[in-house]
């Protein structure tokens, strides 16, 4: 075991450090990191606590990576070599569930460690910028090893468990918004509960749910940072969260590791599935995909990369359930509840809902656009077809738009049902110059994404959003230390939705010319 | 007039290199292709092979020379050359999760013919490879040589004139092999033109009419079957076949001209070899029948093919 474990480990550690690209990202964060110094000393003279002002955003940004690591680098480890069809190939070379663990999972954990320590360093000099103390940097460093630890083996538990590396991400996303948002959820129906009266206020069962929500609002990664950058911090550095953490991290792994087998006794093409759909002969003729349209590269992408009709109505169906779950927490939890939700409740729900699902479903379409034409080598054979690239391209994106079909509807719905308040927010946004450099953003990150699928193979969403985001925050803030402090006003939004706007139309052309260089590999 | 288009090649590639950085992938490179023709292109690996393949199906520009298909330029009129070519690569390039109808019709769809005439052709072609059985199958449940014949029908489904495979019958077994070929000669009687390349000479022997020989980016040959075999070698070998087994080595050796006279194991035949400068063909003929052996088949060697390969080309790896 030892050996093969040492053989997949050594080889990951060589792969790494041989790639230009791993280095290229090491470098950045450095680089981000220098940056960050040096904005926080031109604006030292400004604030109280130039030192806080540096780590906190640094913090952060290491949180949301890690997070983004455990969606897409850390619940891809073991999918991705059942995807390759490899895992079978490893599994005859004598190497076990524990070393496959060991030398895939727990080596990208060691990496992340490896960048965390690099960057460690550089973040004591938060203390000599003044604000901070080194207590305070070495808890804050401790909960998010600990943190990194437990994303790191719950992603790997999600790989061995999902068939593919959507699901193992899908899985894992949704693990995260339970851990993170169902607390406090629990607490507002809770609350809810002893408002109506339901619930004695201090009754056994109040008295321990809350207790038992208060504890695991503890072990919330962020609510430490927050405590740990308070001025009196003064707590151990073995917190709760430390604890819970670490054997969190151990009990995943040891989970991880018992069900390897029971998930993975069979290798199976995951490539060529096509789940939703039958063929047009036997039982499941009825859900078989139509002929072709004239269009087939629009139908192609609408039955093939997004599910088609069937993928429609489930969405439909879930995308409904969500608003009524939505409206009736917002019921639940209202100081005056009520049976029947108002319109303008259930319409901006509506709204709010249907647009995080584009959003998401806009991230997943792009990630995926060119993944079939990639695994299965077809781009040689669409670029031969009579028509251009860009053509090629805008019918595949227009077959992924009309799977979009349920969220516009449940969006214009809710502004049928909430007219006034979707006008009031209109007037509001329309000569706003930040609104149109948001819509930008999530341009430029759609475009970011497209192009990054078509070099590497998982995490193309996670990782567009991470530079999407941390761009944004090094702009502004850089934004900030060049007008000493006064502030960035509707200037900076005009000329940064200008800026993106050539940043899109330089991605656009990038995914045209990289579609062509694939193609002729 | 007629006469014009008739001899105009339907592919003709004069002085064509191209580079990937310092790699000199192809130098100079000169060959037509004649119409209805089965046009073999062989090399070793790393010759230049798909590198022209990609060239003159439009996936590559050229650095320097030129590519006309049907006296049409592979940069300046791409739409047109895609349309009257069909591209095989080297590896399957299929929707795997597809069924064999969805992703002809598809393909079908996608060079603008209508449902009607989808139905007819992907009908034809499936049933030209011996595949209208399996329509409604998964890709990705196919054997291999199987998907090879769906890659075949794909390419065929826009009735392109010229067919360009690179490498079809790799992988195959030799019964998918034969049969691979056994299209290839129908789709050639069907007045396609086919521009087929392989890493191996004798597989093509057989098929092809002409030949080009590539070796490190240069061409070391391009013409007839015929033609390589006299050019490569002074000293064809031919087959001769007895009724019955005898030992006629000694009166074959005596022949003028012949060099070597061996006995073929496990069969009554000798395999013969002579000095063309010497000798020919017919006078070696008439010399066997006058020496009254019980004559069953007189024919040359094939697998002196090999040789005349083997001669042509530069032993090691490209580096």
């Amino acid at each position: 075991m030892i050996r093969g474990t040492m053989a997949m480990m050594d080889r990951a550690l060589r792969v790494d450090s041989r790639s230009l690209r791993a280095h290229l990202i090491r470098f950045l964060f450095v680089g981000m990191i220098v940056w960050c110094l040096m904005l926080s000393e031109m604006q030292a003279w400004g604030t109280s606590a130039p030192g806080l002002d540096f780590l906190i955003p640094m913090l952060m940004i290491t949180l949301l990576l890690i997070t983004l690591g455990g969606v897409s680098l850390f619940a891809t480890a073991i999918t991705e070599e059942k995807e390759e069809m490899t895992l079978g190939l490893l599994r005859m070379a004598g190497v076990g569930p524990a070393s496959l663990l060991l030398g895939k999972g727990v080596t990208r954990i060691l990496i992340a460690l490896l960048i965390l320590a690099a960057q460690f360093p550089f973040m004591l000099l938060a203390i000599t910028l003044g604000g901070v103390l080194i207590h305070q940097v070495w808890a804050a460093y401790l909960a998010i090893c600990a943190y990194l630890l437990m994303i790191g083996n719950a992603g790997l538990l999600m790989s061995v468990i999902c068939r593919t590396s959507r699901l193992a991400s899908f899985s894992m996303t949704m693990l995260l918004l339970v851990f993170f948002f169902g607390p406090w959820v629990l607490g507002a129906i809770l609350s809810a509960a002893i408002n109506a009266g339901t619930v004695a206020p201090e009754g056994v069962f109040a008295v321990n749910a809350d207790a038992l929500l208060l504890k695991v609002g503890e072990a919330n990664i962020f609510q430490r940072i927050t405590v740990i950058l308070h001025s009196s911090f003064k707590e151990s550095l073995i917190s709760f969260q430390v604890v819970f953490h670490t054997i969190a991290a151990l009990v995943l792994f040891v989970l991880a590791w018992l069900l390897f087998d029971v998930f993975n006794h069979e290798e199976r093409a995951a490539a060529a599935e096509r789940p939703l759909f039958g063929r047009r002969v036997g039982k499941t003729r009825w859900i078989a995909v139509p002929r072709t349209w004239r269009n087939s590269l629009l139908w192609k992408d609408f039955f093939y990369a997004t599910g088609g009709w069937q993928m429609m109505v489930l969405k439909v169906v879930f995308y409904g359930a969500i608003i009524v779950a939505v409206t009736i927490f917002i019921e639940v939890t209202d100081p005056s509840p009520s049976f029947f939700p108002s319109a303008e409740t259930v319409g901006n729900t509506a709204i709010w809902v249907s647009l995080v699902m584009l959003f998401v479903e806009l991230c997943f379409y792009c990630s995926r656009i060119f993944r079939d034409e990639i695994r299965n080598r077809t781009l040689s054979s669409l670029v031969m077809l009579p028509i251009s690239i860009p053509e090629i391209i805008y019918f595949k994106w227009a077959g992924c738009l009309l799977a979009t079909v349920p969220a516009l509807a449940y969006f214009f719905a809710g502004v049928v049902l909430s007219p006034v308040d979707f006008a009031d927010f209109l007037q509001e946004v329309i000569d706003e110059p930040w609104f149109y450099y948001t819509i930008m953003q999530f341009l430029v990150g759609y475009h970011l994404c497209t192009l990054l699928s078509m070099f590497i193979k998982f995490g193309a969403v996670a990782l567009a959003i991470a530079l999407v985001f941390v761009g944004n925050m090094l702009m502004i803030s850089t934004a900030e230390a060049l007008t000493s402090g006064i502030g960035i006003g509707d200037e900076f939004a005009v000329l940064g939705t200008m800026a993106s706007l050539v940043l899109s139309v330089f991605l656009h052309l990038a995914v045209i010319f990289r579609m062509q260089v694939m193609a002729t590999r | 007039m007629a006469d014009i288009f008739e001899t105009t090649p339907v592919l003709d590639v004069q002085r064509l290199s191209y580079s990937f950085k310092n790699h000199r992938a192809l130098v100079n490179v000169n060959f037509q292709v004649q119409p209805q023709s089965l046009h073999g292109f062989v090399g070793p690996n790393g010759a230049g092979k798909t590198t022209t393949l990609k060239i003159i199906c439009t996936l590559l520009k050229p650095q320097t020379g030129r590519v006309n298909v049907f006296g049409m330029d592979v940069v300046n009129d791409v739409k047109e050359v895609r349309r009257r070519i069909g591209f095989m690569p080297d590896h399957f390039s299929m929707y795997r999760q597809m069924t064999v109808f969805e992703y002809l019709d598809f393909f079908g769809a996608a060079y603008g013919l209508d449902q009607k005439e989808r139905d007819r052709i992907i009908g034809d072609v499936l049933a030209l490879t011996d595949m209208d059985g399996r329509k409604d199958s998964l890709i990705n449940g196919l054997s291999r040589g199987m998907q090879q014949r769906v890659s075949l029908a794909r390419v065929l489904v826009n009735d392109p004139d010229l067919l360009l495979l690179d490498e079809p019958a790799s992988g195959l077994d030799p019964r998918a092999r034969i049969e691979l070929m056994e299209i290839l000669q129908e789709l050639r009687r069907m007045g396609k033109t086919i521009f087929i390349s392989s890493h191996i000479l004798s597989e093509l022997a057989e098929l092809c009419d002409s030949v080009t020989i590539i070796d490190r980016g240069l061409v070391k040959y391009s013409g007839d079957m015929d033609g390589l075999l006299v050019d490569a070698a002074a000293h064809p070998t031919y087959v001769l076949t007895l009724r019955e087994r005898i030992d006629a080595g000694e009166q074959l050796q005596s022949l003028p001209g012949v060099l070597s006279a061996t006995a073929v194991e496990g069969k009554p035949a000798w395999s013969v070899s002579f000095d063309r400068e010497l000798t020919d063909t017919n006078t070696l003929l008439r010399g066997v029948l006058d020496l009254g052996l019980p004559l069953a088949s007189f024919s040359e060697d094939r697998k002196h093919l090999n040789q005349a390969f083997m001669d042509l080309t530069e032993q090691g790896v490209r580096t």
